[in-house]
């Protein structure tokens, strides 16, 4: 914990000072003390500046993950293990920025736990850590800023903004080593849509399509073959390497939200071919971390 | 994601200027309050104009809070403060300094209360608030003012609280608590600051900003009488032998003034040391009749101090200068005791040559009209001697229909003719610069002497209290066969004036107090109002206040000289002002420590209601109940009755009473409740 005196501590110097002269100009003995009374107010209220941090408790989950151009909420459990409440807490993470509003925690009550979640604006993609969490407070009188630091390990993945028009990559033929990986499916090769038939199971309905208004339809695979599709960095179009890596974020979104088996090739190392959240998740930290000269973040 | 963009939204809203949020309506209306609290104090002594822009702010800022109208724009502010400065140096002569400096202050803080949106606005406000408290006390220290100050210590500390701990919804009351807590705590590193630091002030000398407002060194008409509404303390006086003087003798000599331009207005001319009146060293036996005494003055900012007339001994550091002044060394600008010895009826023989030509110059030449010449001709022929003359004028006075008046009108041209001859109404500043010309034009050498008649008795205290009100001024006539005779013309027209003290002669003028507010003076208060013994009553809780305030005064006069007293009882044989510092700084530190122990010593005590739970939970624990440790209280208590269904109803009992006591922010009846569940704990 740590206590710094506030700029209004330093104005308010500068007033006891013009106090001070007076007293002494006019040999006051109320003045003196009117003065003492508020110096020994100031250097009081730091104790209890002190005091009021003395029992907050903090922490968080170990991984927390956005996408670039949103917010991230980060939850943070706030604890007051004393029997007084804890008054205008404040949140700050340092190297973040925090939406103002919601670094905001107000008042913990007695033996309490507060849920807060932070906002963080994220703005570029990548991987951070945040190694401690601040709470802080300049109750009761502003002339102090107490601080408490709480170390913690938070893995912060912001993953690129999904984006991009371009179409779907060809298909290709995976072997059959990989196509066990892959696991059932009645056809590998996504060949369209169908309308879906009452008693038919949900799996394969396009939910993306229903939510565009175009009704129930059933993703129809064909062929054999266990063919995937290989997002590659390399393949893209050229333009920004933000660009590309931001066409291959929503082609891993789409194949996610389809279910569709893919593969992820990025300069020097391929990912997959898989399906499943646990891919996406590989993929999608993959492109955070994505560095075309081969480092990471 | 949808919570957010709700919170972002009224950002334009919500955020002022510099971009911080603009104040919540509750909290322009404590600021509101913290000026009203603030500016309150300053209104016995404020020009009119200051108090009327304050009242046009409060109105503007209520009105502009109700969205009647709008809050001026900054140009306003452009134009205001050059007009606020000026008017205030018009005003009071000055911009710095305890009076000039008090009213810039506060024509500050009324713009400030128009500019205000912020957060730092609301700072600045309080940091006004604190300073006006300082500027308080340099006008008054009196017991009811500083507990009123006290109070506004209070009242700011918890606007403070209040915007830094986002309080928007609690009571008040609760602020103000905090506050008090906050005030308590600070008293013992206050009062050792208090006790120790170096009052080096008389030393350092600072140049000062003396304030208008002390003991004046020249008259005219107005000026005495003017204190007549001022009911506060000038000085007090204790007679340790216990022999106080008769009323009549009660003259309180303050400065002499010997020059006038018109026979009405008179002015003090620079005196060296040098009267002759011989010096005595205190501390000795005094010839019977010489009455010893101690003076508490209030600052006077002034070089010279009152004595009952005549002084024979004074303190070692004062000196007697001519025309029986006991001058000062340096400017009395804090409370001061000393101890003086005066032989009263005592007639000094004071006089030279030099002295002579000057307590023998006359008014300019067109004040002095052929009636003033002729009647003192006509004195001087009627008289064989000096004496026989003085008896005439006097004589004139009596018979010749002049009344005393607190309200004679405004005299003008030819005010000393108007007044001897047309008019005839005054008070004493009329009867004793109009005596003591017509003494000149006889050719008799006078001087006017402006000090305090009177006092009052305070049976509770034995001391004597000399108010502002009993301000006066009388004359010195030579006689060459007696040398300096005091001549108190007003006594000769007003009686009572002389034997009743002012009070009586109130009553007998059949008026009230006089007060004065904002520069005008009001009449509070008529003789007969109360009934007699409400009148009695109300007497003896004045005396008895009055007496609080000699107890308040005593503190309040605590000086270098007191504090080293102080050091020495403490066995510090250190010289002063090192030892001060050393003392200040060993209990300062001893105080910060036992705060610091305070702060960081160990967790609290369990709260009472969990103590409770946890005897519960070890009476159950014999049967085999455990309170898991993700388990919720009511869940455990259900839990408990289930198996124990005959203790169904206390253990739900218990639940209430202490989710109630531990959640509730307010809880009222937290007194019974605890009773109850110290109860069923016994029971169960």
């Amino acid at each position: 914990m740590s206590l710094r005196w506030t700029p209004q501590f330093k104005i308010l110097g500068v007033l006891g000072l013009f106090m001070l002269w007076a007293s002494i100009n006019y040999s006051n003995n109320g003045a003196y003390f009117v003065l003492f009374l508020l110096v020994s107010t100031v250097v009081t209220s730091g104790f209890m500046a002190w005091s009021n941090l003395k029992y907050v408790e903090m922490d968080c989950d170990t991984v927390a993950e956005g996408t670039a151009g949103a917010d991230l909420l980060l939850p943070v459990r706030i604890r007051n293990s004393g029997r007084r409440q804890i008054e205008a807490l404040r949140m700050d993470l340092p190297g973040f920025e925090i939406l103002e509003s919601s670094a905001d925690v107000g008042m913990v009550a007695a033996n309490d736990t507060l849920s807060q979640r932070i906002c963080l604006p994220l703005k570029v993609r990548g991987k951070f850590r945040i190694n401690e969490l601040i709470v802080e407070s300049d109750y009761p009188l502003g002339f102090w800023r107490c601080r408490k630091r709480v170390p913690v390990s938070v893995e912060v993945w912001v993953y690129p903004k999904p984006e991009g028009g371009l179409p779907w990559p060809e298909e290709v033929e995976v072997d059959d080593d990989h196509a066990d990986e892959l696991g059932s499916h009645s056809g590998d090769h996504f060949a369209g849509h169908r309308d879906y038939v009452e008693g038919e199971s949900q799996r394969h309905v396009d939910w993306r399509a229903f939510s565009r208004g175009k009704g129930l339809l059933i993703k129809d695979y064909r062929g054999g073959g266990s063919g995937c599709a290989v997002f590659d960095y390399q393949h893209v179009p050229s333009r920004g390497v933000e660009q590309r890596v931001s066409q291959l974020a929503e082609w891993v979104g789409q194949a996610f939200l389809d279910d569709a088996d893919f593969a992820l090739a990025l300069p020097g190392h391929q990912i997959g071919p898989a399906r499943g959240r646990n891919h996406q998740r590989t993929c999608l930290r993959a492109l955070a971390e994505f560095e075309p000269g081969g480092a990471k973040t | 994601m949808n919570w957010l963009r709700g919170l972002r939204l009224p950002r334009a809203d919500f955020m002022g200027t510099f971009g911080l949020p603009v104040l919540e309506r509750s909290m322009v209306m404590k600021a509101l309050g913290c000026f009203g609290v603030a500016v309150l104090p300053h209104t016995f002594h404020l020009t009119p104009w200051i108090l009327l822009l304050a009242g046009i702010v409060v109105a503007w800022r209520v009105a502009s809070l109700r969205k009647l109208l709008r809050l001026p724009p900054g140009s306003f502010f452009a134009a205001a403060i050059p007009v606020l400065v000026l008017g205030v140096a018009v005003t009071y002569g000055t911009v710095i300094g305890r009076d000039g400096g008090t009213a810039l202050l506060v024509g500050f803080f009324c713009l400030k209360m128009l500019e205000l949106r912020n957060r730092k606005d609301f700072l600045v406000v309080t940091g006004v608030s604190y300073a006006l408290i300082l500027a308080a006390v340099l006008f008054t220290q009196s017991l009811p003012m500083c507990l009123y100050l006290l109070f506004q210590f209070v009242f700011t500390t918890s606007c403070l609280v209040r915007l830094h701990g986002r309080w928007g919804e609690r009571p008040q009351r609760t602020a103000m608590r905090l506050a008090g807590s906050i005030l308590l705590r600070s008293l013992p590193l206050a009062a050792i600051l208090f006790l120790f630091f170096p009052r080096l002030d008389a030393q350092l000398r600072f140049s000062p900003f003396d304030p208008a407002s002390g003991f004046a060194e020249s008259m005219s008409p107005g000026s005495v009488v003017g204190a007549t509404g001022d009911r506060s303390m000038a000085f007090r006086v204790e007679f340790p032998d216990g022999d106080v003087p008769p009323q009549e003798d009660l003259y309180w000599r303050g400065v002499v003034l010997a020059r006038t331009e018109d026979g009405m207005a008179w002015e003090r001319i620079p005196q060296g040391v040098g009267g002759q009146v011989p010096r005595m060293g205190s501390g000795t036996d005094f010839p019977e009749g010489w009455v010893r005494y101690e003076i508490s003055l209030i600052p006077s900012f002034q070089r010279w101090v009152f004595a009952l007339d005549y002084p024979r001994a004074w303190p070692s550091n004062g000196e007697m200068h001519v025309g029986g002044v006991v001058g000062w060394p340096y400017k009395i600008r804090s409370r001061l005791k000393y101890s003086m010895v005066s032989q009263p009826g005592y007639l000094s023989r004071e006089m030279t040559p030099g002295l002579r030509r000057r307590y023998l110059q006359l008014p300019k030449d067109s004040e002095i009209t052929g009636r003033m010449r002729d009647l003192v001709a006509e004195w001087r022929r009627s008289s064989a001697t000096d004496q026989q003359v003085l008896e005439r004028a006097l004589g004139f006075f009596r018979e010749q229909g002049f009344a005393y008046s607190f309200r004679p009108g405004n005299y003008r041209r030819k005010a000393l003719d108007t007044f001897l001859f047309e008019r005839r109404r005054g008070f004493c500043e009329h009867y004793s610069g109009s005596l003591a010309t017509l003494m000149r034009l006889a050719g008799i050498p006078s001087r006017v002497v402006l000090g305090f008649h009177g006092g009052e008795i305070n049976p509770y205290g034995d001391f004597l209290l000399v108010r502002k009100q009993n301000a006066h001024s009388w004359v010195e006539v030579w006689l060459d066969e007696t040398g300096w005779v005091r001549v108190d013309p007003t006594s000769v027209v007003a009686p009572v004036r002389l034997t009743g003290g002012f009070g009586m002669l109130e009553e007998w003028l059949g008026q009230g107090w006089l007060i004065q507010l904002a520069g005008l003076e009001f009449e509070l208060f008529p003789p007969g109002w109360l009934p007699d013994p409400l009148d009695a009553g109300l007497e003896t809780l004045t005396d008895r206040i009055d007496n609080l305030n000699r107890i308040w005064d005593e503190w309040l006069g605590y000086d270098f000289g007191a504090q080293v007293r102080l050091m020495r009882s403490m066995g510090v044989e250190q010289s002063p002002v090192p030892g001060l510092l050393g003392l200040m700084a060993g209990a300062g530190g001893l105080v910060l420590l036992f705060l610091a122990w305070w702060t960081w010593r160990g967790r609290p005590e369990q709260a009472p209601e969990d103590r409770y739970l946890a005897i519960l939970c070890r009476k159950f624990r014999r049967h085999g109940i455990e309170r898991k440790p993700s388990e919720g209280v009511a869940t455990f208590l259900q839990r408990i009755g289930k198996r124990f269904p005959e203790k169904h109803r206390e253990l739900e009992s218990f639940s209430r009473d202490f989710h109630e006591i531990k959640f509730r922010l307010s809880c009222p009846d937290r007194r019974q409740r605890f009773d109850r569940i110290r109860e069923v704990v016994s029971r169960l």
